[in-house]
């Protein structure tokens, strides 16, 4: 069963503001545009570290990963030297990552307290 | 697939996005998980899903365009045929992203799909029906 897309976006004040994204449903060609300029709107507005909880993710093709380039590229050229990590895939989206090459320049964590804290 | 075929069973869709998860619900029935062995049906899964968003995005379909995605199960393999109207295009043949260039050093993220399909399936052919339209055969093997 395909789900929608859905994004809760939460703030945490550890070592440093982090902006978290939680998503859950289905990200694929169609639905990655949502998450990338919810993303945008959040970086527009001073998010500059950026956590993307993969936790609820039901499904995952490379448009998911063409969204987290795009949320890549878009804190970069905010210039505030923020920073993108990533927690919570299950293995079908770990593999995905694995696959194309991902999984060695994004910081992945296995739970979001963990990501939290390399911040 | 000469041995112990089942009947196979076959899903129009529009051309449009919007029908991707009636795709991914499709395959999900036919070829549920566990049932290639390991994560195999979630890899065909993944590739069909590639390939039907390549035709939707890249292909330059008409409006009124239809996809039909058809599934064939024996107990060794799932076949999966995607029949398209789209402009010509032979994914067996297109060249991949450049996987030497790091995602991030590239403009675009695109060009996945293509390398994805590749890597999950275990046989992939091409050809052009004799309507003139796209057909792609892919096949997962039972692990």
């Amino acid at each position: 069963m395909s789900n929608p897309l859905r994004i809760a976006v939460a703030e945490e004040k550890g070592n440093v503001p982090v902006t978290i994204l939680h998503i859950s449903g289905d990200l694929d060609s169609k639905t990655y545009t949502d998450l990338e300029s919810k993303a945008g709107d959040l970086i527009g507005r001073g998010a500059n570290n950026v956590l993307l909880d993969l936790g609820g993710v039901t499904f995952m093709g490379s448009a998911g990963l063409r969204a987290i380039h795009g949320i890549f590229k878009k804190l970069s050229a905010a210039g505030a030297g923020g920073k993108l990590k990533l927690a919570n895939p299950s293995d079908a989206v770990a593999r995905i990552m694995k696959t194309l090459g991902f999984d060695v320049i994004f910081d992945i964590h296995g739970t979001v307290d963990e990501a939290l804290g390399s911040f | 697939m000469s041995q112990g075929v089942q009947s196979a069973r076959s899903l129009e869709i529009r051309a449009h996005l919007d029908d991707l998860g009636r795709v991914r619900d499709f395959i999900n029935e036919l070829v549920p998980p566990e049932s290639l062995g390991g994560d195999g049906a979630g890899e065909l899964l993944l590739a069909v899903d590639e390939a039907v968003s390549n035709v939707i995005m890249h292909g330059g379909s008409r409006a009124d365009g239809r996809i039909e995605v058809q599934v064939a199960r024996n107990p060794d393999a799932a076949c999966v045929t995607i029949r398209d109207e789209a402009r010509l295009f032979d994914p067996t043949a297109a060249r991949e992203a450049d996987r030497d260039v790091s995602p991030l050093e590239r403009d675009e993220a695109g060009g996945f799909g293509l390398a994805l399909i590749r890597r999950l399936v275990d046989e992939l052919r091409y050809r052009v029906t004799e309507d003139g339209g796209n057909e792609l055969l892919l096949v997962k093997k039972r692990k």
